[in-house]
């Protein structure tokens, strides 16, 4: 497998050594092409689904993380029930008890895509589980991604940038991070529609047909059902076209494409019911509208002026710019004065501002894909890429065209919001791809071209002297101006041996990386014998068999959609935090010390609390790691939870030692975690020594008095407890407490 | 002022009149009719109220759709016009013109509920 991929990148170069870069081709050689074509695509496409398949030769075919679980529950729920029942299907198993209108709050695309895979499978016969349709859908549709990406930089620039890009794109790690077999997740196929629609839009902006709005239109509404990114798309062609109109670019054929495209595109995207009134009412849509309004504007005043002489023309002119601008500046301030049109909300602010969701939304800043870009993730996510956008830019802007400056206005501004959260470093993945692909295709024509022409110096002097001294001397200076021959033999090379680089590291960080399912962990032993944590799927599947079929789980919500896909129970929050409170109620009960977090699980119905700890098997990402934010967000709703309460007293350390905070030692997370955790020894080390704080912990040894340890996995991963019931007689009090009870002691 | 309203107006229509034809007025027809609609739709939601908005966002959207796709069509047809759309014959604009009318008004009557 390795050699093939040495072979990959090869075909690009052999297809440009293939054709002729000057004068016609004759048809022989043009069918010799497009055989080649062909072969290089179909070896893209298999590369592109072969190199997501690590997880699965490594472990099994299981759906990936968190996000995941809850796409594949509905798709499965899809499958078996039909549409209808899907689009009106209420959801009482989670969020208890305000329960979820799934079909209102989803955007059904990936679901529908699996279904669609499905039945037309069945037509055939073939009864494939939708477990495999839906871990094997985000590679296929990568795939899908290759082939239109060279359809949409041939487009822009060349057939031989578009192979390249396609092969680019085929292993960027970016994109495999995000579609992997088992990230059954929106971005795979969103990424597939969102190049489709830039790469229609071009055309309908090249050709000015109404045809390709047809289909641009087509394929956006496949976009908004796929994913909320489709705001970029909204956001980023009415972009496009006020910097074509401010540099002088505007053409009836931009005019007919956008304005067709935007009155099409917003009608058809109100049809999904998650979008909704969205498209016109909130302030995220209102840049398409303005643009659409401007251009309509520039439009009339054209059409006026070819039929007035320039001296009337003049003076009619400024009134009916005063006009346009009245009617639209009095609507917008009209529309957001009112609150008409809905101001941004928090998640586009952050965008602009990055530390807005700190001090404003603690639950956005938590998510860790919603952290700004490290630098080196750059060169993680892209390689070459990196460093060959700039390249694509100068290259496109020797030559502006319609294609080049779309794609420069998208490489830019995407270059500018991956820096601003990593999860947008996948929109800028196409743009790179692309950009990195025009660059290096003109850097080996170029070269390759001028490295064939050497040999034929001797033929110029032959020539040079028959044209005659001054063609000569032209001659002369246009060979002195070239680079050096071994210069340009090492920047071939070297640009070739990138390109293979390239493949190894994209190869490697899809395999050490991005392959990971995350709900099946595993470690090298003592002798490097492989130990397979499996603590998740045995957590769930007790729940799934030991309870009953409405019993109440809580957890954090990272793990609800888990729970719901994998247990079938009902949760209190999941991963879909729309409910800020409610999460808040959660983390206030984990914060808390066990007799008001037994008041607020009480008043949930909730019977049991799941944990996750990592002290004993050395996993990180447990729930004493994420612990701050639980304090956090619980604070917003209670202001008696002080995030300093729970941090050493004097000191500012987030600590479980014995210098931790009283509250944080109190707390029912705590307990939960480490009861009895104090009382073993781990491999000759002290009692109660956390493998993943690296210290002991602070209370070794203490009982629970609300709830009861139901299970713990086998290497502690997953605790579950269940939650007592009421005793039938309230304990008697300890000695020195007075027998009429205090108010302060009565319960509430 | 209005002296001057009336002399631009006046050049104007004399300049139409000279230069316009016969098909590029039919579209003009059509182009103002859907505009009138679509303010009298406007107005009327202003008066009586939006509910239901999904029926007033239909129709206005469909004559908004309808005064796009004519101005476009009318863009594709002026012969003025023929060399920025070199691969647009009139035959082909019109056929475009009538897929994509389908398209709206399918979708606005799937709206309108």
């Amino acid at each position: 497998l390795q050699f093939l991929y040495f072979i990959v990148p090869c075909l690009p170069i052999l297809d440009l050594k293939m054709d002729h870069y000057e004068g016609a081709v004759s048809q022989h050689e043009e069918e010799r092409q497009a055989m080649w074509r062909i072969i290089t695509l179909g070896v893209i496409f298999f590369v592109a689904v072969v190199v997501r398949l690590f997880s699965v030769l490594r472990f099994e075919a299981i759906i990936h993380e968190f996000d995941p679980w809850f796409n594949y529950r509905t798709s499965d729920y899809l499958v078996e029930h039909g549409i209808y029942d899907f689009y009106n299907w209420f959801d009482v198993d989670v969020w208890y008890p305000l329960g979820r209108i799934v079909g209102g709050t989803i955007y059904p695309g990936l679901m529908v895509t699996s279904m669609i895979f499905s039945r037309v499978l069945a037509l055939v016969n073939f009864h494939v589980e939708t477990r495999l349709i839906c871990v094997f859908l985000a590679p296929i549709f990568a795939g899908n991604t290759s082939l239109i990406t060279y359809w949409f930089t041939k487009e822009i620039w060349s057939e031989r940038a578009g192979l390249l890009a396609a092969f680019f794109i085929a292993i960027v790690p970016s994109y495999i991070s995000r579609s992997v077999a088992g990230s059954y997740d929106n971005e795979g196929i969103a990424i597939f529609a969102l190049v489709a629609v830039f790469a229609t839009f071009i055309k309908c902006v090249k050709t000015g047909s109404l045809k390709w709005v047809f289909i641009s239109v087509l394929t956006y509404y496949y976009m908004v059902n796929a994913w909320g990114g489709y705001i970029f798309i909204i956001n980023l062609l009415p972009l496009y076209t006020l910097v074509m109109l401010f540099i002088g670019r505007y053409s009836l054929k931009l005019h007919v494409a956008y304005s067709s495209w935007y009155v099409l595109a917003t009608l058809i995207c109100m049809q999904i019911h998650f979008v909704g009134f969205q498209a016109v009412q909130t302030g995220e849509h209102m840049a398409a509208a303005g643009t659409f309004f401007l251009l309509q504007a520039y439009g009339f005043i054209n059409f006026v002026r070819k039929h007035l002489d320039p001296a009337m023309f003049k003076e009619l002119l400024s009134t009916l710019m005063i006009g346009f601008g009245t009617v639209g500046v009095a609507a917008a301030i009209i529309g957001s004065a009112t609150g008409y049109i809905a101001p941004w909300t928090g998640r586009f602010w952050t965008l602009l501002d990055p530390t807005y969701a700190k001090i404003h939304i603690p639950i956005i800043a938590s998510v860790s894909e919603h952290q700004p870009t490290a630098w080196s993730s750059y060169f993680f996510d892209f390689h070459m890429l990196a460093y060959l956008i700039p390249v694509g830019v100068w290259f496109c802007m020797n030559r502006p065209n319609e294609g080049t400056i779309f794609i420069t206005v998208y490489g830019m501004s995407t270059v500018y919001f991956s820096g601003v959260m990593v999860r947008l470093m996948l929109v800028l993945a196409p743009a790179a791809c692309v950009l990195g692909a025009i660059a290096t295709s003109e850097l080996l024509l170029g070269f390759i071209k001028s490295l064939t022409k050497e040999k034929d110096a001797t033929e110029i002097k032959k020539e040079s002297k028959k044209k005659g001294k001054a063609a000569a001397q032209l001659d002369q200076a246009a060979s002195n101006d070239k680079i050096n021959t071994g210069f340009q033999w090492a920047i071939l090379v070297g640009l070739i041996w990138t390109i293979l680089t390239y493949v190894m590291h994209s190869t490697w960080a899809a395999s050490e990386a991005y392959s990971s399912p995350s709900i099946i962990l595993a470690a090298r032993g003592h002798n490097g014998e492989r130990i397979i944590f499996d603590d998740f799927r045995e957590a769930y599947q007790w729940l799934r068999v030991n309870t009953e079929r409405d019993a109440k789980i809580m957890s954090w919500w990272d793990y609800g959609y888990q729970i719901t896909g994998m247990s079938n129970r009902t949760v209190l929050v999941d991963n879909n935090t729309w409910n800020n409170t409610h999460i808040a109620t959660v983390g206030k009960a984990m914060a808390s010390k066990e007799d008001v977090s037994y008041q607020i699980m009480k008043k949930m119905d909730v019977e049991f609390a799941l944990v996750i700890f990592g002290g004993m098997a050395g996993y990180s990402s447990d729930d004493i790691n994420k612990f701050l934010w639980m304090v956090r967000i619980g604070g917003t709703l209670d202001n008696d939870i002080k995030e300093a309460d729970y941090l050493s007293p004097g000191g500012r350390d987030y600590t479980v030692s014995q210098s931790g905070g009283a509250a944080m030692l109190d707390s029912l997370m705590y307990k939960m975690c480490y009861y009895r955790f104090g009382e073993d020894k781990i491999e000759g080390g002290p009692s109660g020594y956390d493998r993943v704080r690296n210290y002991e912990i602070g209370r070794k040894k203490f009982n629970l008095e609300y709830i009861d340890e139901a299970f713990t996995t086998e290497h502690w991963i997953v605790r579950i407890y269940r939650v007592k019931k009421e005793q039938n007689r309230k304990p008697t009090p300890p000695p020195n407490v007075p027998l009429i009870p205090s108010f302060e002691t009565a319960p509430k | 002022m209005s002296n001057d309203a009336k002399s631009i107006f006046g050049a104007f229509k004399k300049s139409y009149d000279a230069n316009t034809s016969q098909t590029l007025r039919v579209c003009d027809a059509f182009i103002v009719f859907f505009l009138l609609n679509c303010l009298v739709l406007f107005a009327y939601c202003n008066i009586v109220g939006s509910f239901p908005f999904n029926a007033y966002l239909g129709g206005l959207f469909a004559n908004l759709g309808m005064l796009i796709f004519t101005v476009s069509l009318r863009m594709q047809a002026a012969p003025a016009n023929k060399p920025q759309f070199r691969e647009c014959t009139i035959q082909s604009s019109f056929c475009d013109y009538c897929l994509c009318s389908i398209l709206l008004l399918f979708t606005a009557v799937h709206f309108m509920g």
